[in-house]
């Protein structure tokens, strides 16, 4: 399935490798942004299935309470993305889980589907190894 | 301070309400055995700001060993208390930027890799190294609460558990199976634990026993005197005629961690039913620094 996907992430150069690795897959990249002000604007604009979200933005640690909105208000799919899971190691409600950084194609993929087979309800049978789940 | 504002249970409003039930159980304990008091806690000054305070009091006995009083000293000790907070502060921020770093170094191979598709696979190997240095930065850097890694303590076991994670079964079950003595390690020994290991479990996802789906890993630690003895065994793997024609990079890396910075032997046994390798450290080699310390 062919999803719109929206990156939260400041690092210019993962933001672009993400999109690339996304694209690759097949999916619709609808922005890459860098702070939670964008990231709101953005998502109040357009309609998106997947948001994967970095924690640490521009505008600080501001990224968990964007994705509890997206997940929460707006019913957007939200995946964490961070070099410091501990930071959600409570979980976020309403959102999925998260994956460790540096994290690469493999694992971008397999969470990625996973998120969007729960989003449709398809039965999802394993979460991948390097995704931490909420419960 | 008022006279006599220290003497019993008055002494102890005078500390912050979130100290007061620890300083009057660290109170009690000591009346209790005798044993030395010692404790730091915010303290109010007479113009109501609270200072961290060290608490020290020792008991004066009698020639018959009872204890007829304590003599006790407060030092205020706040500018050092705001030191070392901010010193912890600054060494989380630069850690976790250093995390961010494996990130953008990560990204940025893969970028320049998709200009020439030939570097593919050595793009992915490097990558996949890479990720195991973050893995191990994670386990070691300073942490906060905050910080601290989901997975539980900073042990070897814990540490190869995650490192082994990508490579578990379709049930998510653990395809390396650990077991034997833990050990605690430091970041020093990290970086070449989890290149060693890294080695290991990608040449078995590629020709051992992980590259079937049967097969596994058993990996015993153990101490014996003054050596750490790791044993990694492959299982249900394909049938191996001898060691391979040829040796890698990998294995190098392997033997170079081991060898050359741990300071221990490596040794690949290439037996019909599966690779099996011994990595024998001196047991200080897991934590120098902490071996360093004892021995002063």
């Amino acid at each position: 399935m062919t999803a719109r996907i929206l990156i939260i992430e400041d690092e210019a150069l993962v933001a672009m490798e993400l999109r690339f690795v996304l694209e690759d897959l097949g999916h619709e990249v609808v922005g890459t942004v860098a702070d939670a002000r964008s990231a709101r604007a953005l998502a109040a604009a357009t309609d998106i299935d997947l948001a994967l979200v970095d924690i640490h933005l521009s505008d600080g640690a501001t990224g968990i309470e964007v994705g509890r909105e997206l997940a929460q208000d707006l019913g957007v799919s939200v995946l964490f993305m961070t070099a410091n899971p501990g930071m959600v190691r409570n979980g976020v409600a309403g959102t999925i889980g998260v994956l460790c950084k540096p994290t690469d194609e493999r694992a971008v993929q397999t969470a990625v589907d996973y998120a969007l087979g729960r989003r449709q309800g398809r039965p999802v049978e394993y979460a991948p190894p390097e995704l931490q789940l909420f419960a | 301070m008022p006279p006599r504002s220290t003497d019993g249970e008055g002494w102890n409003d005078l500390f912050h309400p979130e100290d007061q039930a620890r300083a009057r159980d660290v109170w009690a304990h000591s009346l209790k055995t005798g044993e030395p008091y010692e404790i730091e806690y915010r303290l109010r000054r007479a113009d109501g700001v609270y200072r961290w305070t060290l608490g020290r009091a020792t008991p004066i006995r009698n020639e018959a060993g009872e204890i007829v009083r304590w003599v006790g000293t407060c030092t205020d000790i706040d500018e050092l208390k705001r030191m070392e907070q901010g010193k912890d502060l600054l060494s989380q921020e630069l850690s976790h930027r250093i995390k961010n770093i494996f990130a953008v170094v990560s990204a940025l191979i893969a970028l320049s890799a998709r200009q020439h598709p030939g570097a593919r696979a050595f793009a992915v190997a490097v990558r996949d190294r890479i990720a195991a240095l973050a893995r191990a930065h994670e386990f070691v850097r300073p942490h906060s609460e905050v910080s601290q890694p989901t997975v539980g303590d900073t042990t070897l076991h814990t540490f190869l558990d995650a490192l082994f994670r990508p490579y578990s079964d379709d049930g998510g079950q653990p395809r390396v199976l650990i077991q034997g003595e833990d050990a605690v390690f430091d970041d020093q020994a990290a970086t070449s634990v989890a290149l060693l290991f890294h080695e290991l479990a990608t040449n078995a996802a590629k020709y051992g026993a992980l590259s079937v789906a049967r097969g596994q890993v058993r990996l015993e630690t153990r101490a014996r005197d003054d050596r750490f003895i790791l044993t990694w065994r492959e299982v249900g793997g394909p049938v191996l005629s001898g060691p391979p024609a040829r040796q890698g990079f990998g294995s190098s890396l392997a033997t170079l961690s081991v060898e050359g910075q741990l300071g221990g032997r490596l040794e690949r046994r290439w037996l019909p039913m599966g690779l099996v390798v011994e990595a024998d450290l001196p047991a200080t080699a897991l934590s120098r620094r902490r071996a360093a310390l004892k021995s002063v």
